[in-house]
């Protein structure tokens, strides 16, 4: 299935999974039919997020794909040139994986390998604009591919709640421009803030798909760590309030799951999905999905 | 101005190893960023059976100059076994070229940010790459090779907190910089309407 099919059609659904440390991942596959099945429409893979060395994001997919799931390749500019990157992608069109979401990446320096080059031979845009090329037939030298061109969805990232939203804005044009068929967002915290973004993005660029990014808050720690240490991210005070008022469910998960689902209704009728970052709790995502009565 | 990092201690003793060593300091460039104290201090603490000589020298980076070097310390040169240098890694490179010890380098050249020759004196804030292919018109005259830890051509990584940039918090984000300044001049058109790939 390619995303772009079901845009619009329904309000769709994807979550995100980071691939371990590890060779041995087939056990995983286990764990997400029992908790991502229902009502997912597409699972996120992460490329080995925060510059931490993982099982990579292009075998993953083609597991999950060959599984009966619909996966979401994503590809940073981090560790390949762009003949590495384009080689990568024809792979992914073989196996039958349509659905892409490209990135800058991380710095390494922020990884668990800080001595690694950081390639950054094309970084989101011009990812964007490669893949595009792609599609339509061409590298991006400008050489023919032989036989058919690949068809992919290209999706980009965007943060809506960021200090910077003039310099987003500007950025998310630019992906438009190179290709982009859908975006979706940093964490949603602030649903007035994400309501602002979605008006201005429909005065700028009409009708592109938008999904909202969400997590489900494990501790007022968590919540503190990522205001402090995550660009883009903004918890406001009156939802670590709710966090610290009563820690057993908290820790629980269950308040994190109010908050979560209470994010959901807010927006649900602004964008046209969600996309469910849900950092370590994917057992937590069917009871998220029914308390947000999706 | 070259920016030279003298390298931890631990690491020269070791290239010693007690061996006798001639020590070049190379001060050519006089706009050169080089621990002087540093150095001094260190060569003080070896025993003095092991430095054989030490001589602060001009351009070692010039093959005539460096090998005028070696003809006129010749005498404590012989008596030495290997060649230590503090010097940017061209000078090393070039005294390496023509000595028959063994020569080894007490520096990390970590910049040489908006050199221009030995007759400039360059602001260190600026640094050029030399990539070839200049982006400076669409950039708002800010370099994004070399301000932008991730070289980015196309906009900010969106990492920026604070104004800085998300990779060291100590310096400011250069694509909020240049954000900044092509609003203020209203000059967008050009950077949003192309899509920049390096030219390697
Ligand atoms: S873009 Fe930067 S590195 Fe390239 S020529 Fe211009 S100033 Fe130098
Ligand atoms: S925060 Fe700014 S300067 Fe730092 S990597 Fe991102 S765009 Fe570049």
């Amino acid at each position: 299935m390619i995303l772009k099919d079901i845009f619009f059609k329904k309000f769709v659904i994807t979550a995100e999974i980071g691939p371990p440390k590890s060779w041995q991942v087939e056990s995983l596959i286990q764990q997400y039919k029992k908790y991502l099945t229902e009502k997912i429409d597409a699972i996120n893979v992460t490329d080995n997020q925060a510059s931490v060395m993982k099982f990579g994001s292009l075998g993953m997919s083609i597991l999950l794909k060959q599984n009966g799931f619909e996966p979401i390749y994503q590809i940073t500019c981090r560790d390949r040139n762009r003949i590495a990157l384009q080689s990568d992608i024809l792979n992914a069109a073989f196996f039958g994986i349509q659905n892409l979401l490209l990135l800058t990446g991380d710095h390494p320096i922020v990884g668990d390998h800080k001595n690694a080059k950081p390639v950054f031979d094309l970084d989101s845009v011009s990812l964007i604009y490669t893949v595009k090329n792609l599609m339509q037939g061409y590298d991006l030298a400008g050489n023919k591919l032989s036989g058919e061109p690949p068809k992919f969805c290209i999706g980009a990232a965007v943060a809506p709640e960021t200090e910077y939203l003039d310099s987003q804005i500007f950025k998310m044009e630019k992906k438009i421009n190179a290709g982009a068929e859908f975006f979706q967002t940093q964490l949603v915290f602030n649903p007035e803030k994400f309501i602002k973004f979605i008006n201005i993005v429909r005065k700028n660029f009409g009708k592109i798909p938008i999904m909202a990014g969400i997590t489900i808050l494990k501790s007022v720690n968590m919540a503190k760590f990522m205001n402090e240490n995550i660009p883009g991210i903004n918890i406001p005070e009156s939802i670590i309030k709710q966090l610290e008022l009563d820690k057993e469910k908290t820790k629980s998960g269950q308040k994190g799951l109010e908050i979560a689902a209470n994010i959901i209704k807010d927006i649900k009728p602004y964008c046209e999905g969600i996309h469910i970052m849900p950092l370590g709790w994917i057992n937590k995502i069917p009871q998220l999905l029914s308390l947000a009565e999706l | 101005m070259f920016v030279l990092k003298v390298k931890k201690q631990e690491e020269i003793f070791e290239l010693i190893n007690n061996k006798k060593t001639f020590v070049f300091i190379c001060e050519g460039c006089n706009e050169i960023f080089l621990y002087r104290e540093e150095i001094t201090k260190f060569l003080d603490s070896l025993s003095k059976e092991n430095i054989i000589d030490t001589k602060i020298v001009d351009y070692i980076c010039n093959p005539e100059y460096i090998k005028n070097y070696f003809e006129i310390f010749k005498k404590t040169i012989d008596l030495s076994d290997i060649i230590l240098i503090f010097s940017c890694g061209v000078g090393v490179q070039t005294a390496n070229k023509i000595s028959n010890l063994p020569v080894y380098t007490g520096c990390d050249t970590l910049h040489i940010p908006g050199y221009k020759g030995v007759e400039t004196v360059a602001d260190e804030n600026y640094d050029c790459i030399l990539c070839g292919n200049c982006y400076l018109n669409y950039t708002a005259n800010i370099c994004p090779l070399t301000s932008c830890p991730k070289e980015l051509l196309n906009g900010p990584c969106g990492g920026a907190k604070n104004g800085k940039c998300e990779i060291d918090n100590k310096k400011d984000c250069s694509w909020e910089k240049i954000f900044e300044k092509l609003k203020k001049y209203n000059n967008f058109e050009k950077i949003k309407n192309e899509i920049l790939t390096r030219k390697f």
